[in-house]
């Protein structure tokens, strides 16, 4: 059947959306949730953005310029929890609510009501912790790892507002989570089997379980923290019994399957778009399924890696160092895949490519970093240092944000009904691909000299790399103007695009028209459309 | 027309794995209590 038959017979075109904001209001659509998580994410990451330029505005120089040392931490406490819990997490799960009912030819989530629920939560989330910046005391500045005493005895009173912020952030995605869990094992199309699925489906499928087994955990802490700091418990407070190191395992214990939940959904990402511009079928589509399952799985035993220097014995060391060791594996195994797709592929670069390339190579980066950093004798050195900083940053922004940007220029025609332009999709990679690594990379070189992080001021011997740093963070904030710019131009001016605008593209979602219609897959694709969509046909 | 709705086992699912949930949260505070 040819896609533009396909695209009639799975389009219904019943009724369309409300009129007005209410539409936005009272939507349970998988498509307007998904762009609501989008939008949402994407005012987030800028307000982010504008603190990290707070924070490199004052490391241009050493000295204090611009801000007190308390309200530099308030910025970096800010810019990791907005960072993490208002842009990556909730752009990942609008990309999941768009895409995922396409993907797997099921006509909505399976809990449209819960979905709807789960959304807007996130802005009142978002705006109470936004708001601790203009309490008495300011915003929590204990850092996003938010350790015990500095977040129970020792934290300013908004803290108890981020508490329920966070309580609040973690019970949307909890929600979320469970809905894609329903959602691909309840309503993908009945011939659809489940080494039939995408891997965006497996990778966001196995990431929710990681979701559903580490947000309670972050919610626990979170929970105690309240009683030890409202109630007279001391859960955390080593003069009452409790134990402040115990902290560090339960934040970690949700903290490292978190950097997972916030990779393994860019994987899939990148899984998809490298077949598509390397015009072959993805190579060893079962490795990719069960190397994110053994990733997530690890992902649980190695927590106390975050906590070498908390004078655990020798023997946990060395156990917490050789499992972290263990997870270059399956991740070598995707590495090696994604450049296996492309091995005499036949390989254009549009943007979505570009990005998808850039990803392999600097997540990698961060990828190596990571095993330095988890080499437990090597970590006594680099433990709190700028080095930890370029690690993370080069995980999370060139890799968690880039599958995000990647996913966008890839899946925007589909969503808009338009293509963005082109070669300002170019200029726009080219300018983040350079900024980004004048950003980050100086930042190995000042944590090997032994800067720490968190700090306002620095010694002299580090203004040359931070002023480098800084120059780049700035032309990496500037970046997103223009990225913004794209966006909107492909909504309002673009060139309509085809329903498959990437002709080697293979999936459900691209037997849908340009922009898919408000409502898709009443009827559920056949098994030989399944089997001519999949990722290993 | 087929179905691909499946409600019942939909909400069976969310139920299961919103109480692994709350199971999670619940041992997290009793086995630090």
């Amino acid at each position: 059947m040819s896609s533009t038959t396909t695209a009639a017979a799975h389009d219904d075109h019943h009724h369309g959306p409300e009129k007005g904001l209410l539409r936005w209001i009272k939507t349970t659509n998988h498509k307007d949730i998904g762009t609501l998580y989008l939008w949402f994410s994407f005012v987030m990451l800028l307000v982010g953005g504008a603190l990290a330029m707070g924070i490199r505005a004052e490391l241009l120089q050493p000295g204090l310029q611009l801000f007190e040392p308390q309200f530099f931490n308030q910025l970096t406490t800010m810019h990791g929890l907005i960072m993490v819990f208002g842009a990556i997490m909730p752009a990942f799960v609008g990309l999941a609510n768009w895409l995922i009912p396409m993907m797997v030819g099921a006509p909505d989530m399976a809990l449209p009501r819960m979905n709807n629920w789960s959304f807007w939560i996130l802005p009142f989330a978002g705006a109470i912790l936004i708001s601790t910046f203009f309490m008495e005391g300011g915003a929590p500045a204990f850092g996003w790892t938010f350790y015990a005493p500095l977040s129970t005895t020792f934290a300013p009173d908004s803290t108890d507002f981020f508490i329920f912020a966070v309580h609040l952030l973690g019970f949307s995605s909890i929600m979320g989570s469970i809905n894609i869990i329903a959602t691909v094992l309840n309503m993908k199309a009945p011939e659809m089997r489940l080494m039939d699925m995408p891997l965006f489906v497996w990778t966001w499928l196995i990431t929710s379980f990681l979701l559903i087994g580490a947000m309670p955990v972050l919610a626990g802490a979170v929970t105690m923290m309240l009683t030890d700091r409202n109630f007279g418990t001391a859960f955390f407070d080593a003069t009452g019994g409790g134990d402040p190191v115990m902290f560090q395992h339960i934040f970690w214990f949700f903290g490292h399957p978190e950097v997972y939940i916030m990779i393994l959904p860019a994987f899939g990402i990148i899984s998809h778009i490298i077949p598509t511009f390397a015009r072959k079928p993805l190579f060893g589509y079962s490795s990719m399924v069960y190397a994110t399952a053994s990733i997530a799985f690890l992902s649980y035993i190695v927590w106390a890696h975050h906590m070498f220097l908390t004078g655990m014995p020798v023997a946990g060391e060395l156990y917490f160092m050789y499992a972290t060791m263990l997870i270059a594996v399956p991740t070598g195994v995707k590495v090696f895949n994604w450049v296996a797709t492309m091995w005499k592929g036949s390989m254009t670069f549009e943007t979505p490519m570009l990005w998808a390339l850039s990803f392999v190579f600097l997540f990698t980066i961060g990828g190596f970093s990571g095993l330095m950093l988890g080499i437990a004798p090597a970590d006594i050195q680099y433990h709190d240092t700028y080095f930890v900083v370029a690690h993370f940053h080069y995980v999370l922004v060139t890799g968690a944000l880039w599958g995000i940007i990647a996913a966008v220029f890839y899946w925007l025609p589909k969503w808009t009904g338009k293509m963005y332009n082109e070669t300002l999709g170019k200029v726009h990679f080219w300018w983040s691909l350079i900024s980004v690594n004048v950003l980050f990379f100086p930042q190995h070189f000042l944590g090997l000299a032994g800067m720490p992080r968190r700090i306002p001021d620095y010694a002299l011997q580090f203004a040359d790399f931070n002023y480098i740093s800084s120059i780049g963070a700035f032309s990496f904030g500037l970046s997103f103007l223009l990225f913004t710019y794209i966006v909107v131009d492909c909504i309002r001016n673009g060139k309509p695009a085809d329903a498959r605008p990437w002709p080697s593209a293979k999936g459900l979602e691209w037997t849908l028209s340009s922009p898919a219609a408000y409502h898709s897959f009443g009827e559920p694709p056949t098994r030989a459309e399944i089997l001519a969509e999949s990722q290993h046909s | 027309m087929a179905d691909n709705k499946n409600n019942k086992g939909a909400i069976t699912t969310a139920l299961i794995v919103g109480a692994i949930a709350i199971g999670v949260y619940v041992a997290t505070i009793l086995l630090n209590g």
